[in-house]
């Protein structure tokens, strides 16, 4: 009964809770859709990087991250690829040699690291091929008289070159001999991180393993790619289990295996993961805290209208708690109602745009600098819902308490006496 | 059998520069099945006296006793409890919870005293049947006339069974037909079921209904007639 004189009580003053059902369910609307866009465009972020970057987890010499020496190698990298392409949760794994070289296209050489991949199995774990602009040919073909070299489209314009082009690329070898080569260009690719893309070229594995005298089993980077990239730490202990003990190069002691997971390898791409479940309180919270101010002027307005009602209510005998409860509930209805219809519009909104995509062309520039994409798919989940029906409730909840107050410290034949 | 007894009642208020003693040293008595109207022009002090008889304001000095007991000490919730369950009020207008029905108007007095749904339906049919608005219960108070209001309030007031009901001013509002039809209702509750009425009024047609009047003038009784012992 209480509950229905609530709900009835909202809509007395059609006006008045037209105008704040209307700013709860704009100020959601609006705190939804941006927590959306930011939430699609940091999970855009953390999958590009996942999958044009640092993968699940990157496998390297522990000597090779501390010194950066080429000669610190996985020497047992195919033993630890074939152990880890049988494993369940990988997708893909693939084997990378990294070695910082010259390029030169003759106008002035530009630092890069070249990697030398085997693209059937890089194909697996990143998306360089998926992301090639243009291409002469698919990916690296075989019988070239010169041996191709992918770059990315950011580099190629800063070298003044395009498809077809011949570079020069400098690099020492494993033995410590400078060892050159030419190779021609024979595809742009561009991922979302301008930065990653100036600085990588990609070439076959065995070219560069015999440019620079490396085993056929070596390698500098192993990089797996998982089914669920929150769940590498289970795999990450199996592969300390298998090849951990073991010795990495004859010569050289104190090398072991170094395993990165992407939250290690991109500290701030799990700070990236965590700020996204945060988000969604920071912008609903400050929102609702302006909203929740205007529901307590709006409810002390109601208070004061309904001074000789209430003072009528408890001089017939009803109980003070019944009367805070009725204003609470009122409060508490008024704020859900526009809560649940700007969560509703949102999820229209949302879906909507999480299939077309928000195109922000005209700042690529900056999005790209950063590692983000220009085109976000924004998204949400169903708990951020349940976590904003619970944050309106909230905000009624505290919104009511003093206005109710007011309500229940009316003395009866005081109240009775307004008008 | 009495069921109010008033003592050296006094009330004054201090809110004022000057303070003013609206009840001033009132003695009375009040028996089972009176028809009684408090008479006496505006600020006499009628709505003082019944505010306290009804446990809405508390007395500056003296004693109210309901059926024996003395509630002048009672806590609030207590006096909340005893108008919930002894007194029926009547106010002078704005009686009814705008959002309600008349029909739930009525019943939801009964719901405060978690009465049973089926009891509830009963006592609400036969008192809107007795109140002459059988056929006005599903209809809001704003589609009702002045009159039909106060009827409405009436049938709410006894509702509860309380044992009197209080009516301040409950024509105050009304036009000569809406008044007498009103009172009419209330004569033939209290005599058919003896039901108690003390009303305050200062409409002379009104005061040719009651059979006590107790005429007040600045807060004292001047007259008291028809008194019944
Ligand atoms: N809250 C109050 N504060 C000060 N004076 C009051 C208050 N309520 C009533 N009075 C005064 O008490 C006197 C009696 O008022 P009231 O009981 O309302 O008379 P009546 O109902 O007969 O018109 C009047 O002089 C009125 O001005
Ligand atoms: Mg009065």
């Amino acid at each position: 009964m209480i509950l229905k004189i609530a709900w009835k009580n909202i809509w007395r003053n059609k006006l008045r809770s037209s105008v704040v059902l209307f700013a709860v369910t704009i100020g959601l609307v609006a705190g939804i859709f941006a927590v959306g866009v930011m939430r699609g465009a940091l999970l855009q972020r953390v999958d590009s990087a996942i999958h044009n970057e640092v993968s699940s987890m990157l496998l390297h010499n522990s000597a090779y991250l501390s010194n950066n020496e080429s000669i610190y190698t996985l020497s047992n990298a195919d033993t630890i690829l074939s152990f880890l392409q049988q494993q369940d949760e990988v997708v893909g794994a693939c084997k990378r040699l990294k070695v910082e070289a010259m390029i030169n296209s003759g106008r002035g050489p530009r630092g890069i690291i070249l990697n030398g991949i085997i693209p059937e199995e890089e194909r697996l774990v990143t998306r360089i091929a998926g992301s090639l602009v243009d291409s002469s040919s698919s990916y690296f073909d075989k019988d070239m008289r010169y041996t191709p070299i992918l770059l990315s489209s950011v580099l190629a314009e800063k070298l003044k070159v395009k498809i077809n082009s011949k570079v020069q690329v400098d690099a020492i070898s494993k033995s410590g001999n400078s060892a050159q080569d030419v190779f021609k260009v024979i595809g742009l690719y561009k991922t979302e991180n301008s930065l990653f893309d100036e600085m990588n070229a990609f070439i076959p594995y065995q070219n560069m393993a015999e440019l620079l005298e490396f085993q056929m089993s070596e390698a500098h980077e192993i990089a797996v790619l998982t089914k669920n990239i929150m769940e590498v730490d289970s795999l990450t202990y199996f592969i300390q289990k298998q090849f951990g003990e073991q010795a990495l190069s004859s010569e050289l002691s104190g090398e072991h295996l170094s395993i990165q997971t992407w939250k290690e390898s991109a500290p701030d791409l799990e700070i990236t993961t965590l700020y996204i479940d945060l988000m969604l309180y920071i912008f609903v919270g400050i929102i609702l805290l302006a909203l929740g101010f205007g529901i307590i002027n709006t409810m002390l307005m109601v208070i004061l209208e309904r001074t000789h009602e209430i003072g009528m209510l408890l001089s017939i005998g009803m109980t003070r708690l019944k009367i805070y409860m009725m204003v609470m509930l009122e409060t508490i209805l008024l704020s859900l109602t526009g809560g649940l219809a700007g969560i509703i519009i949102s999820h229209f909104i949302i879906s909507y745009y999480s299939n077309a995509g928000i195109n922000l062309d005209f700042a690529k520039e900056g999005f790209n600098a950063i590692g983000y994409s220009s085109f976000i798919y924004p998204t949400i989940d169903w708990l951020s819902y349940v976590q904003v029906t619970f944050m309106v409730i909230i905000t009624g909840i505290l919104s009511a308490l003093y206005p109710a107050w007011r309500a229940i410290r009316l003395n009866p034949s005081e109240a009775l006496r307004t008008e | 059998m009495k069921v109010i007894e008033i003592s050296n009642l006094n009330k004054i208020y201090n809110e004022t520069i000057i303070p003013v003693h609206a009840v001033n040293n009132l003695s009375l008595e009040i028996n089972e099945g009176e028809f009684t109207a408090i008479v006496g022009p505006s600020g006499c002090g009628k709505t003082t006296l019944l505010n306290m008889v009804g446990g809405l304001d508390k007395p500056s000095s003296g004693s109210i006793q309901i059926q024996g007991e003395d509630i002048t000490a009672y806590s609030a919730s207590r006096l909340t409890q005893l108008r919930l369950w002894n007194i029926g009020f009547v106010f002078q207008a704005y009686n009814l919870i705008p959002v309600l029905t008349a029909f739930e108007n009525v019943e939801f007095i009964m719901q405060l005293q978690n009465k049973s749904k089926s009891e509830r339906y009963e006592r609400t049919m036969e008192l809107l049947e007795a109140v002459g608005l059988k056929d006005k219960k599903d209809v809001r108070p704003s589609r009702l006339s002045g009159g039909q209001q106060q009827r409405v309030a009436v049938a709410r007031a006894l509702a509860s069974k309380p044992k009197f009901i209080l009516a301040d001013e409950p024509t105050a509002n009304l036009d000569s037909t809406s008044t007498e039809t009103l009172l009419n209702i209330m004569e033939e509750l209290n005599l058919k079921e003896n039901i108690t009425f003390i009303f305050s009024t200062h409409d002379k047609r009104v005061m040719d209904k009651a059979r006590r009047i107790i005429r007040l003038e600045d807060g004292r009784i001047i007259e008291d007639q028809g008194i019944i012992h």
